[in-house]
């Protein structure tokens, strides 16, 4: 052993360690700051994705219920044989663009056979929609002009059913159903689930009434049938639809900023909706309040396929904006995980330069202090030495002696106040302790 | 202000015991000169030279060093 100071840390690097580990919450906050805004971004992402698997999802809602309507009537007993091949093309085009976005978000948003068996929609899956469809197109294929037997609309409402839940399936996974922003929520609300039930209702309704006027007699159990479509059509999609488009369109200055675009376009597109909607709720309220049918079929087909159109254009004109709300919300959070590095990187700058700081202030007395100290015990043994020396002389050497004297008493004076810094050091410059001994130095 | 030839003596003073004490060591031998830093000169360093050297020794350990700056001191009295 040397003394025992070879495995000795020096002060200075000890408070940096003291700082070093007061610093580390500092980075551990960091980073539970940055994952939690990271989790926001991520939750917006997925919300973004779950819209464009919804986009061919909807198209053929859309184009299914057409080519269906359209099966069993054409306008004015017209052909519609072009339009029912421009339909097929245009579905089978749209499963295409839906294989490709399974391609890309399938695993994501769970459409894998784990995912889906777990909440029980192993048949939701693009492969099995695309089979379903190519079935009934070659059911359809064999229909005589308006003569759909019931066989070939229980596939329609089987493919339909799989889109449906497809649409659920993707609301679920893709945390859309949890949306965390009022505007946005209840916005989602009607794209994710009141204007897709009010399409598949319009083509339901639309159905059932061009089957009853073509009767020439509508019954009892039909009027009631009609009139509480009539209220559903009202109530459970109309007015909610209304109410949440009003509370997106009022909240939407609350979250990251008022969106121009949306108060701009999706008014006028409501507009147009809720026209046609009201206009095709009248008409099937005229319906169900007469045994016999005032109403041409052609009319009421038309007045149905005009609001579900309108629906559509609503559809097709929200999500858009929807996905201009949820970039914003990811340009906020993204905004806030620059400012986190920001704000962290200079706490732990300020907690560098405040230790660095308060090592130097401890540091640098104790080196003078060391200074002193060292040429001290030279200072002591070569005084000892001299005195020695003198006194075997037997000879008075009094200049010497001054020397002797004046230094050890200059060192003295420098101990005293070096000790009185290093008291500083220890209690601070308005501590209280006992220096008597200092006095007597 | 001290003369630049006491600056000269302290700075060779220090450059043996340390700049801690090398000011103090030749600031108190100046009473046996009765001359000012500011007017210090070699005839003043002749006249101290013995006690500086004296006093500086008592930092050195090394009793050819303390011979050396003797030496060196005495060269710039002259």
């Amino acid at each position: 052993m040397k003394g025992g100071t070879e495995h000795i840390m020096g002060i200075g690097r000890k408070i940096f360690l003291v700082a070093a580990v007061f610093a580390l919450p500092i980075g551990v906050l960091a980073y539970l700051v940055v994952s939690n805004i990271n989790e926001f971004i991520n939750f917006a992402q997925y919300e973004l994705m779950g819209e464009a698997y919804q986009r061919p999802l909807e198209s053929l809602l859309r184009d299914i219920q057409n080519h269906q309507l359209l099966l069993h009537r054409c306008p004015d007993n017209g052909d519609c044989s072009a339009q029912l091949a421009s339909l097929k093309g245009a579905i089978s085009k749209e499963l295409q663009t839906l294989q490709d976005v399974n391609t890309l978000y399938g695993v994501k948003l769970q459409f894998t056979a784990d995912g889906l068996a777990k909440r029980k929609r192993q048949t939701a899956t693009a492969e099995n929609l695309q089979n379903n469809w190519r079935e009934l197109d070659a059911m359809t294929s064999k229909v005589e002009k308006g003569k759909a037997p019931p066989a070939v609309d229980e596939k329609y409402d089987a493919v339909i059913d799989i889109v449906k839940t497809m649409t659920t399936h993707m609301g679920d996974t893709s945390f859309l159903i949890l949306d965390p922003d009022l505007d946005t929520y209840y916005f989602m609300c009607d794209t994710l689930v009141n204007l897709p039930l009010n399409q598949d209702r319009l083509a339901r309704v639309t159905a059932f009434g061009r089957d009853a006027i073509a009767q020439g007699k509508i019954t009892e159990k039909e009027r009631t049938a009609l009139a509480v479509y009539a209220a559903l059509m009202q109530q459970s999609d109309l007015d909610v639809i209304n109410s949440n488009l009003q509370t997106a369109l009022n909240e939407d200055q609350n979250f990251y900023g008022i969106s121009p675009s949306l108060q701009k376009n999706l008014p006028p597109a409501f507009k147009e909706y809720a026209d046609a909607q009201t206009k095709f709720i009248e008409m099937t309220n005229q319906l169900a309040a007469s045994k016999t049918p005032s109403i041409s079929v052609d009319d009421y087909v038309a007045a149905g396929v005009k609001a579900r159109n309108a629906n559509f254009h609503l559809w097709d004109v929200g999500i858009p904006e929807e996905d201009i709300m949820l970039n914003a919300r990811i340009n906020s959070y993204a905004h806030r995980r620059v400012m986190a590095f920001v704000f962290s990187g200079l706490a732990l700058l300020v907690a560098c330069l405040l230790a660095y700081g308060t090592m130097l202030s401890i540091t640098k007395p104790l080196h003078k202090l060391a200074r002193t100290l060292v040429p001290g015990a030279t200072l002591l043994s070569g005084s000892v030495e001299q005195l020695g020396e003198i006194s075997s002389k037997g000879v008075q050497d009094e200049a010497a002696t001054h020397v002797i004297c004046d230094e050890l008493t200059a060192h003295a004076e420098d101990m005293r106040k070096t000790a009185g810094q290093l008291q500083s050091i220890v209690f601070g410059s308005g501590g209280a302790s006992d220096d008597s001994h200092l006095r007597r130095i | 202000m001290a003369s630049a030839y006491y600056a000269k003596v302290v700075n060779l003073v220090s450059s043996y015991v340390g700049a801690e004490k090398g000011p103090g060591i030749v600031e108190r031998q100046l009473k046996y000169c009765t001359a000012s830093a500011d007017a210090f000169g070699a005839a003043d360093l002749a006249k101290i030279v013995n006690y500086v050297a004296a006093a500086s020794a008592l930092y050195l350990p090394d009793k050819a060093k303390a011979a050396e700056m003797k030496e060196r001191i005495k060269a710039m009295a002259g």
